[in-house]
């Protein structure tokens, strides 16, 4: 096995490593690069800033949806009576 | 977010046995969900149809869940499902994955023969997302980005990146290999990688 990713390969398991998904090998060799390479500690750090800010757009979106689960409750309890149990299922 | 949900063991017969509360407690727990993840395959516009059309095949269908996974997998496979058929029928030249191939080389132009940077990452000028977030031309980058991913891909980075699903999860409720679930979510980052790092370097 060759000790050292290359740039190239740094951003290719870029993503694996920030999901803490390298094998130990891979990973101590992963953060021996960063290490010596500005360039990829850059380049890791930016993608974990995009997962990141994903996320915080994911978080503002939650607010409204209240309504909604009042909407689907309605729904399903007319679905039930409309099919009153199957027996046995299918 | 919502109170404790019951496990699967205590829901599932409550159920099957039309318990209001235990509907209201699934609803309010997976729904918002479900219409993230139908809104990433299928687009905003029909995304709380196929929501509603999912719950309806989980009610139909819970009588025969054999509980081979966690309930709210098993409902997010029929959202995603039902997702799918529905943009099949939407629109037939549209392919659900990306066309196979440069998994790796999405970003290949920047490196030189050696593996090295051929040019280094651009500086951003920002320190955490709420910075990133701040600037609405780059909040419309990052949009224009993800309306342009796949629907898989964004489906696997929805469920990941914004709604916290752990990967075996999301490849059970997408029904990819691991591998191949690794790739979208892989690809799909660099791309919105990629959509700010240009944003930084005009």
């Amino acid at each position: 096995m060759k000790m050292m990713p290359s740039c190239r390969e740094i951003s290719e398991q870029a993503s694996d490593y920030l999901d803490q998904d390298l094998s130990p090998w891979q990973r101590a060799a992963f953060r021996m690069h960063l290490l010596m390479c500005v360039y990829c500690r850059r380049h890791v750090k930016h993608l974990g800033f995009t997962v990141a800010t994903l996320g915080k757009i994911a978080s503002e979106e939650k607010a409204r949806e209240n309504d909604d689960i009042q909407q689907i409750i309605a729904l399903i309890k007319r679905q039930q009576k409309e099919s009153p149990e199957q027996k046995g299922g299918d | 977010m919502n109170q404790q949900l019951p496990s699967d063991n205590e829901l599932i017969p409550r159920l099957l046995a039309h318990d209001e509360t235990a509907y209201t407690q699934v609803v309010s727990a997976y729904h918002g969900l479900m219409v993230h993840l139908a809104r990433a395959i299928v687009g905003p516009a029909i995304a709380d149809e196929v929501a509603q059309a999912a719950w309806l095949a989980v009610i139909r269908a819970l009588p025969r869940f054999e509980r081979r996974s966690s309930l709210k997998t098993w409902v997010l496979r029929i959202v995603s499902n039902t997702a799918k058929t529905r943009l099949r029928h939407e629109s037939r030249t549209v392919s659900l994955e990306d066309t196979q191939g440069d998994q790796t080389s999405i970003n290949a132009g920047q490196f030189n023969a050696s593996g090295r940077w051929a040019s280094p990452p651009t500086v951003w000028h920002a320190d955490t997302p709420d910075d990133l977030l701040a600037s609405q031309e780059l909040r419309a980058c990052i949009d224009t980005a993800l309306r342009a991913l796949s629907p898989l891909q964004r489906a696997a980075l929805t469920l990941r990146d914004m709604q916290g699903l752990d990967m075996e999860s999301i490849c059970k409720v997408l029904e990819v290999s691991e591998s191949n679930g690794r790739v979208l979510l892989h690809r799909a980052r660099h791309r919105i990688h990629a959509a700010i790092e240009e944003f930084y370097q005009q």
